[in-house]
């Protein structure tokens, strides 16, 4: 009775430590691997909206390269690199993409990129089969400022299909995320910050990266 | 009376260039600058996620082109209606 006893015990917390460090896409290949955002066709996308009294505005970039290592079964294993020219940030008005560019906003010829760098998995949930919803700690720099904090993203694998060839040959990774970042944190100051421009930028990244590009 | 019919005439001009900028600026939009471009969202078939395709088109904005517009078209309009008052005064 006393040995069924342990022996459940035992069990039951197996399982439990398996739920929890189970925490990668089931059926893929259990090795490392490297999957690259570089789209020669551009349809990697981040866009950037700012809410302020006088002028809401919306952006984007589809000039985004990045690479991500991991092991599949183990989502804690991320690694990666992203970045975005900042010569490519578009608001469907010239001039303001001028001003953008501008010294006194992200001066693009002294940074020409703006940077985020995944240093560490904090969180792995499962939402459904091939989706998974993680907490990264970041490193992002913006003007050569670089501040870290914590993300949340999802991730979607799909295995290599008639539908994903489409896209790119091999197994597809699509990556979103939001997160909100201060323009003073990164030294970007400017009178009309706070009236025509928001001092909190939403940021959305929609990223597809393939194992085989 | 020749010179009534013509204030009414002359100051009804800006009303209606006002009016007709202010239905267009509507229409596209209610924007404060004008633009070059619109952003269309579009869904990506393979991830089914939102993305945005930049489409050329103008864009009327208020500031830049609206206001300035029906502010020259007053000033023009009360130009010619002092000019024609002070023509019609030298003529009696």
């Amino acid at each position: 009775m006393r040995f069924k006893l342990v022996y459940l015990i035992i069990l039951s917390l197996l399982i439990t430590t398996q739920q929890n460090y189970a925490q990668g896409f089931e059926n893929a290949p259990d090795k490392s691997q490297t999957f690259k955002f570089s789209d020669p066709n551009r349809r990697n996308q981040v866009s950037f909206e700012s809410k302020a009294p006088l002028e809401d505005i919306f952006g984007t970039s589809n000039d985004i390269t990045g690479k991500v290592e991991l092991n599949l079964t183990n989502l804690k294993s991320i690694k990666g690199e992203f970045e975005i020219s900042v010569s490519s940030l578009k608001t469907g008005i010239d001039l303001r993409d001028q001003h953008i560019r501008d010294e006194n906003w992200l001066d693009a010829k002294k940074y020409p990129t703006i940077k985020l760098i995944i240093k560490q998995i904090k969180k792995v949930d499962k939402i459904e089969q091939n989706k998974y919803k993680i907490v990264a700690n970041v490193d992002f720099s913006v003007k050569g400022v670089v501040k870290n904090f914590d993300i949340t993203a999802e991730m979607t694998y799909m295995p290599e299909s008639d539908i994903t060839k489409t896209r790119f040959p091999g197994d597809l990774l699509v990556i979103r995320s939001e997160f909100n970042i201060k323009l003073s944190d990164y030294g970007v100051k400017n009178n009309i910050i706070g009236q025509k421009v928001a001092e909190e930028i939403l940021i959305k990244a929609n990223l597809v990266g393939s194992n085989k590009i | 009376m020749k010179l009534s019919r013509l204030r009414l005439l002359l100051s009804s001009i800006p009303i209606l260039i006002a009016f007709f900028l202010l239905i267009i600026w509507g229409f596209n939009g209610f924007e404060l600058f004008s633009k070059n471009s619109i952003a269309v969202e579009q869904i990506d078939p393979i991830t089914n996620q939102p993305y945005y395709e930049w489409k050329d088109k103008f864009v009327f904005g208020l500031i830049d082109f609206v206001l300035p517009i029906i502010l020259a078209s007053i000033i023009i309009f009360l130009t010619i209606y002092y000019i024609l008052k002070r023509r019609f005064k030298n003529e009696i």
